[in-house]
């Protein structure tokens, strides 16, 4: 004779459902109304954990996270054996045995049933990386409409989109106001350690000046950035003429309107390029407004997603002023993220500690890093690496390395525990006694 | 030695370190006193529970202290000792008041124990499959049912 398990009480059931796999919670909260219940319990759900490992001999597509507490946790996995690929496999199988709990039904239940139940209340992580085309906006959307307190999200390698990010931070009404505090920002800075003399970055008065690159030409480093001081007032005029990094060309001319909403508009181009602030200034303005809806992030993984524009970055710059982690890796050279939005991050976001632009960043140049390095005094991690070499284009110059390296051997920025440069060309045209140095397995990544 | 007795008034006679891997009889016994031997009433459990639960704790009795948590260690219902396994193999409504008991007497090794071997029932089993192991009726409507169909189908629709 069985013996009906719901004779147990409902802490004792809390207890058996922890550990419980999600395909199995699933199971069981279809078994009966006071199931739901159980399975639906709040201090079960912090954490919601669908991930692709590939480097485990199966991939492990569903792992589930419980409670605030890592030692708390109990990872629990589905095994998708064979492919990689969701689409042709669709199932989970488990010690051979077919499951009906496909990614589909998985990702149903997670969004239209468990966080709909629990969100509000306890969902702090959510990490979606890899389920590629499965997981859209739509799914994030829905997330974070239930999801107030999110602290981490990750839906790198996914099909989140601009739109999907977004809708996680304010509104445009918000988005201008963190323009604002960039000029604001700029103008403070005038007289604090934003001096910036020619085309070097000076360091504070506190330190002695870097000494002149060897072999850099004053040619190549005679590119965008003049003042930083004066950017404010720059703006005022009827055009501003940008220098070509490269061929020393007047390549751009800005408008008084553009340039007043974006005072640093005039920081940088590249060779052959004509300067273009369309990512922020050139979208149409919205016309609601809303509230972010989660403001608690510190942790953001948008690597490998859809290109990211400025002004999604702005929105997160903004909206998320705990931010700990900034993941904006490119896989492809598509990456629309610029100077810009980099600086309004470095502006807002100074409790920042890793930030990463590898990849296709390749609109980021020395001057959005060297502001990152002058405002975020936490910063530990700076990822600039570049994953397409022949593509690069980066301009991390003498100004930013200067800076990552210190004035008489003492780093400025004590915090700074790694930088990776890998394959930063004009790093390693210009200065090739000091990349060896940091060369490590053909990786220009220094530990400092 | 300690004494204890079940609901069914059975006395059972345990050294120190067997009745200390409850929290509930530890702190009855600090707060009594040793001098005591008035045998330690446990209302809650019978003898045959009491006699289970006296075999475990007499096999873990020479357990070292338990490791500071390795945080990123994670843990699973799959990591049973072999002989708890062994221990486990039981009727239903035995494992059940075993559990209840480890949870009145605050004894979590065996409480874990209990709630990872249920959790090992459950896994890979479908819905009706695990309503059929433990005896759970369906309340839902057929409405109901539906409406979560509907619901676990939420990216489907999309």
């Amino acid at each position: 004779m069985t013996q009906p398990v719901s004779l147990l009480p409902t802490e004792i059931l809390l207890q058996i459902v922890y550990w419980l796999p999600l395909d199995a919670r699933i199971s069981l909260l279809n078994a009966s109304k006071r199931f739901f219940q159980i399975v639906t319990d709040p201090s079960l759900w912090s954490k919601i954990v669908l991930i692709r490992d590939f480097s485990q001999s199966n991939t492990y597509i569903s792992q589930l996270y419980q409670r605030d507490q890592i030692v708390n946790q109990a990872r629990v996995r589905s095994v998708l054996t064979g492919t990689d690929d969701f689409e042709t496999e669709g199932t989970i199988t488990r010690n051979g045995k077919q499951q009906v709990n496909d990614i589909d039904t998985i990702l149903g239940c997670i969004l239209g049933t468990i966080i709909p139940s629990v969100g509000p209340i306890s969902l702090t992580e959510v990490n979606m990386r890899g389920l590629a085309e499965k997981f859209t906006d739509s799914h994030l959307m829905q997330i974070a409409r239930w999801s107030p307190h999110l602290t981490s999200v990750c839906v790198s390698g996914t099909s989140v989109t601009d739109a999907g990010i977004q809708y996680l931070f304010g509104s445009v009404t918000s988005y201008e106001r963190s323009l604002d505090a960039l000029r604001d920002g700029v103008s403070r800075s005038r007289h604090t350690s934003y001096t910036m003399n020619g085309h070097s970055f000076l360091p504070t008065s506190s330190h002695p000046p870097p000494p002149p690159p060897p072999a850099f030409s004053q040619t190549s480093l005679d590119f965008t950035i003049q003042e930083y001081s004066v950017t404010s007032e720059r703006c005022t005029s009827d055009s501003i003429h940008l220098h070509n990094a490269r061929e020393r060309q007047i390549v751009d001319t800005i408008t008084r309107d553009l340039s007043s909403l974006l005072p640093s508009a005039f920081m940088n181009t590249y060779p052959g390029a004509t300067y273009t602030t369309s990512s922020i200034t050139e979208e149409e303005p919205e016309t609601s407004t809303t509230r972010p809806r989660c403001p608690n992030i510190q942790h953001l993984f948008l690597s490998g997603s859809k290109p990211i524009t400025d002004k999604t970055v702005a929105r997160i710059a903004y909206s998320a002023i705990y931010l700990k982690t900034l993941d904006l890796t490119s896989f492809t050279s598509s990456s629309r993220v610029s100077d810009d939005a980099i600086v309004l991050v470095a502006k807002l976001c100074t409790g920042l500690e890793t930030l990463q632009l590898s990849g296709g960043c390749f609109q980021v140049t020395d001057f959005g890093v060297s502001a990152v390095l002058i405002e975020c005094k936490l910063l530990e991690i700076l990822d600039l690496g570049l994953v397409a070499v022949e593509e690069a284009l980066i301009t991390i110059g003498e100004c930013c390395f200067g800076r990552i390296e210190g004035w008489d051997g003492k780093p400025v920025y004590q915090a700074l525990a790694r930088v990776d440069v890998t394959s930063c060309q004009r790093i390693t045209r210009s200065l090739e006694n000091k990349v060896m140095f940091w060369d490590a397995e053909d990786e220009f990544e220094r530990e400092m | 030695m300690v004494k204890i007795t079940s609901s069914d008034n059975q006395e059972f006679t345990i050294s120190k370190e067997i009745a200390n891997q409850s929290v509930l009889i530890k702190n009855m016994l600090e707060d009594v006193g040793e001098s005591d031997d008035q045998p330690i009433p446990l209302p809650n459990v019978s003898g045959a529970i009491l006699q289970k639960v006296i075999e475990y704790a007499t096999m873990h009795k020479d357990d070292p202290p338990p490791a500071p948590e390795d945080e990123t260690k994670l843990k699973t219902s799959e990591d049973i000792e072999e002989r708890d396994k062994e221990f486990m193999q039981l009727d239903q409504g035995t494992m059940f008041e075993i559990i209840l008991a480890a949870n009145y007497l605050d004894m979590k090794n065996l409480l874990d124990l209990g709630c990872k071997t249920v959790a090992n029932m459950i896994k890979g089993k479908s819905v009706e499959e695990v309503r059929k192991l433990f005896n759970i009726v369906n309340d839902f409507t057929p409405e109901e049912e539906e409406q979560i169909r509907k619901e676990n189908e939420w990216c489907e629709d999309r």
